[in-house]
């Protein structure tokens, strides 16, 4: 994709989505600034480097760019010596409707998908035991896996249709799998070290978006209730987490059940005094300059636009909205007019969100750089992350937590108001 | 800042966020795209929705359940539509939310911009409880309407074909536009502005500023590369110089916009053109080149089921077998299309066609029907504020009361009609009613003014080129010359006259003279 040259293609330019491709990390990835480096080359040596199947939880806040390091994760590994399974669980699964069982159902299918892509031959008694026991726990018949076949649909493609779309397989798996889970995990395995052993490659599972489960009890059902679980699995297994969770005690005892947890901070623009962060800064500017040419912008409503947004989706939102404004305002490129139009309407759809509660919770945040909740029945702090009007950064000075710099020019509106209440 | 004032602002602002939406539409065509806008109000939203269908092919889904927006995007159930309009209910529910927090890539995947329209409650659930379909947004707006007023006009102007009912619906919408005109910066929608403008003025009878409308529609159309537009832009200069009069000026234009409706293959304007240049035709005197055209649109006409078009084709035939001198057979279209454009309710129409009719019975002498049809057209063109439709029906009466022998009351019709001519600045009207006055003078026997006003009336039709009328003047002044007792002058216009008034019914009326004059000439050389 080149570099834009005028604001129609730097509108198309700035697209909210994850990089994927070679091409788009080629054209558009920029290497996250020294005092905030990304874990992930750490983390793919020590994956070349372990001598057995190791368990990762990977964390970050919404819109760090936790999708597209596992992406670049993906494409780092070197897979002459590792087979590469990555997925994100909304792809195949009803994450509304979400359960363990579902889960490892769903990882056996896909190490079944990558052996028949990576066309290896399994152990005619291990496919069979696979496939039979696939067809008892959702009562399909083999006249029905025929027929999806005949129709073109893979073995693992038609399960996982009616897992994701059928709440009556799913309610069928969960009742067959309530006492016999650890069945699943052994065939699971089986599959593995048939993978293994027929390609002498290790497999490396890379499961995106857990950490979507971030409402109600599901997601502590799956990491905190069935923790032991998901480091039976015998391969290298990445977990996305919810961060929201590490908010809560019983997270420092399942985390040093797996071997390490690895953080994508967000990084401030400013440092907890105020200042500019001129490494921090850099990297944002860098990130337009990729995807379009300087000149389309002021420097002045660059400024503007990184050091209100700093958070990488909202600034590509930003960017994009500035474009199209700037574009009908046939202008040739983006002012401080358009960057504080659209920095205003965001503002206000924010503030207009928030409750009180939510306001007095961001002036302490604000006041003492700290983001936590008061005890296990309070989650006004964890709201606030999850809808992202508060941030927790890390930089040199460590971990700390602001409110979205968007909301800064509230503050003293809030604070009056907090005082006559 | 008042509340009105700050009312007028927001509603400023919308149409502006409304102009973005369509910008971003626009150069997101074909790729995948997530605009959420936020309206509380139905009946806005649908003005909205109504506003952007008339502008892309566009499918609109009210959505009930989650499955269905996976189910659409996932099977690419797109109609061939260039947008889809996502309608969401009045409640968020658990599952919708779900499903657009988990599947929001379906949208971007489905390589066609999507429009998702929601109410506050709606989006402050969205921001909430999905924060990642969100954040996954290309762009939000927030309209701020409230439910009535000039927002919710200028949406109508932007939504509706243009139509009217009554001159006040027609200043109402030329106000409009003139605002949406320094409100709106997407060319396209410029365009459509500037002709409808274009339109309004020629209805308004403001000719020179319809004219400076419709080049500057064309101008952007041909930037835009709008072929469509181009030739609408290019019929409708036609109209506008076929109203000045200057037909070989309006020929031009209208088979330019021929050519290009040819090569798109648009049926429905090839129709339109064909009648047009049928008219042009007309008002040269080459009736059967005019039928010839006229035949075209009607068929193409009735083959697309275009009532309208029928109903002006069946009009325009009739006028031409009026000029022909064949009445019953003028009455019989006339009345075809009147019932038409009953059905249509289409008053302007109406208007012209009972002053067809009102016409027909003139010339059959029926003169209290004739004069009642004029009336029943005088009353719609007043409702419509048609000043050249007025003027012809002056005209009209006119001519009915000279007939009658109260020249009078004829003149003062005359003079009616041609003030409103030359406040429109229609030269065709203005020779007719200059013509009619010299008739009145020559009736009453005052021979050097009615010669005058003759003069000045042919000067005017051979500037617009219509032969069979230049035939009919000369004629005129070929009786001034007769009542002079000049025989040999009224022989040489007379002469003149025939060869031009071939194929009219005009022709009849200079033979009889013709031989009258022979016949008496040859009495003398008898005796």
């Amino acid at each position: 994709m080149p570099r834009a040259t005028n604001l129609i293609e730097a509108y198309n330019n700035f697209v909210v989505e994850p990089l994927k491709s070679p091409e788009e990390f080629e054209d558009f990835y920029v290497e996250r600034p020294r005092g905030a480096p990304s874990p992930i080359e750490e983390l793919k040596d020590r994956i070349e480097n372990a001598k057995g199947p190791k368990k990762y939880l990977f964390l970050g806040f919404r819109g760090c760019g936790k999708s597209t390091e596992l992406n670049r994760l993906s494409s780092l590994i070197d897979t002459n010596r590792f087979i590469i399974i990555s997925y994100s669980i909304r792809e195949e699964l009803d994450v509304g409707d979400f359960d363990f069982r579902d889960f490892f159902v769903s990882m056996a299918l896909k190490i079944y998908d990558a052996a028949e892509r990576e066309e290896i031959e399994l152990q005619p008694d291990v496919q069979a035991d696979f496939r039979e026991f696939m067809m008892r726990i959702t009562k399909v018949t083999e006249e029905d896996v025929t027929k999806s076949r005949e129709a073109g649909i893979a073995f693992s493609k038609f399960f996982h249709f009616k897992l994701g779309r059928e709440a009556k397989t799913r309610e069928l798996i969960r009742k067959e799998l309530e006492t016999r889970i650890s069945d699943l995990i052994q065939k699971l395995n089986w599959l593995l070290v048939e993978v293994e052993t027929k390609t002498t490659k290790r497999v490396v599972v890379i499961v995106d978006d857990l950490d979507k489960l971030a409402r109600g009890e599901q997601a502590e059902n799956f990491f905190y209730k069935n923790f032991s679980l998901l480091t039976q699995p015998d391969c290298f297994v990445i977990y996305t987490f919810p961060i929201p969770l590490t908010f809560n005690p019983y997270y420092e005892n399942v985390r040093h059940a797996f071997d390490s947890d690895i953080i994508l901070p967000h990084f401030p623009v400013r440092t907890k005094e105020g200042q500019l962060n001129e490494a921090n800064f850099a990297f944002y500017r860098e990130i337009v300059a990729k995807r379009m040419n300087l000149s389309l912008i002021e420097d002045g409503a660059l400024k503007e636009a990184i050091c209100c947004t700093g958070k990488i989706s909202e600034f590509m939102s930003a960017m994009r909205d500035g474009a199209i404004k700037a574009y009908r305002n046939e202008k040739e490129r983006i002012t401080e007019e358009e960057v504080e139009k659209t920095l205003e309407k965001l503002r206000r759809t924010y503030d207009r969100t928030l409750t009180e509660a939510h306001k007095t919770r961001l002036l302490d945040i604000y006041e003492k750089k700290e983001a936590r909740d008061t005890d296990s029945s309070d989650s006004t702090t964890r709201e606030l992350l999850f809808s992202l009007t508060a941030v927790e950064y890390g930089d040199e000075e460590g971990r700390w937590c602001d409110i979205n710099p968007l909301l800064l020019p509230l503050v003293e509106k809030w604070k009056q108001a907090h005082e006559l209440t | 800042m008042e509340a009105s004032a700050r009312a007028d602002i927001e509603r400023l602002e919308d149409i502006e966020e409304i102009d973005t939406i369509i910008a971003e539409l626009e150069i997101s065509k074909d790729k995948g795209n997530l605009i959420l806008c936020v309206v509380n109000s139905p009946a806005y939203r649908e003005r909205v929705i109504q506003s952007l269908r008339n502008r892309f092919a566009s499918k609109v889904i009210p959505v009930e359940t989650g499955e269905q927006i996976i189910q659409t995007l996932k099977n690419r159930e797109f109609e061939g539509a260039e947008i889809l309009i996502w309608v969401m209910p009045e409640e968020p529910t658990e599952n919708l939310l779900n499903t657009l927090n988990n599947f929001r890539e379906l949208f971007y995947e489905s390589k066609i911009p999507n429009l998702i329209f929601y109410n506050q409650a709606f989006s402050e659930s969205v921001i909430q409880k999905a924060p990642d379909f969100w954040r996954y947004r290309g762009n939000y707006y927030e309209l701020k309407e409230t439910g009535a007023g000039m927002a919710f006009e200028m949406l109508e102007a932007l939504a509706m074909p243009f139509s009217y009912q009554d001159k006040e619906d027609l200043l109402r919408r030329k106000r409009i536009n003139e605002y949406l005109l320094e409100r709106i910066r997407d060319k396209e929608e410029k365009a459509e502005i500037l002709s409808e403008l274009g339109m309004i003025s020629y209805y308004l009878g403001e000719l020179d500023k319809a004219l400076e409308y419709h080049e500057k529609a064309l101008e952007l159309n041909e930037g835009l590369g709008r072929k469509a537009g181009m030739a609408s832009i290019y019929g409708n200069i036609g109209n506008v110089y076929q109203a000045k009069g200057e037909l070989d000026r309006a020929l031009d234009y209208y088979e330019k916009a021929l050519e290009l409706n040819e090569g798109l293959g648009r049926k429905a304007g090839m129709a339109s053109t064909y009648g047009n240049i049928g008219n042009v035709y007309q008002a040269k005197g080459e009736l059967d080149k005019a039928l010839e055209y006229l035949e075209k649109a009607l068929k193409l006409n009735e083959g697309l089921g275009r009532k309208a078009g029928m109903a002006s084709t069946f009009g325009n035939i009739g006028v031409v077998y009026g000029i022909k001198g064949e009445l019953d057979r003028a009455l019989e279209y006339f009345e075809k299309a009147l019932e038409l454009h009953k059905e249509l309710d289409s008053k302007d129409s109406m208007a012209s066609n009972y002053g067809n009719i009102g016409n027909v019975y003139r010339i059959k002498g029926e003169l209290e029907k004739a004069l009642e049809y004029y009336g029943k057209a005088l009353e719609l063109d007043k409702e419509l504020g048609h000043k050249d439709g007025m003027a012809t029906t002056f005209g009209n009466i006119g001519v009915v009361y000279g007939i009658k022998g109260e020249l009078d009351r004829a003149l003062e019709y005359y003079e009616k009609a041609l003030e409103l001519n030359k406040e429109v600045g229609t030269k065709v009207g203005m020779a007719n009613q200059l013509g009619n006055i010299g008739i009145v003078y020559k009736n009453k026997g005052e021979l050097e003014k009615a010669l005058d006003y003759f003069e000045r009336t042919l000067q005017l039709f051979k500037e617009i080129g219509a032969r069979i009328e230049i035939a009919r003047t000369l004629m005129n002044i070929g009786d001034v010359f007769l009542l002079k007792a000049d025989k040999a002058g009224a022989l040489k216009y007379y002469e003149k006259a025939q060869n031009l008034a071939v194929g009219s019914s005009v022709l009849a009326d200079i033979n009889k003279r013709l031989i009258a004059l022979k016949r008496g000439q040859a009495a003398k050389n008898e005796q």
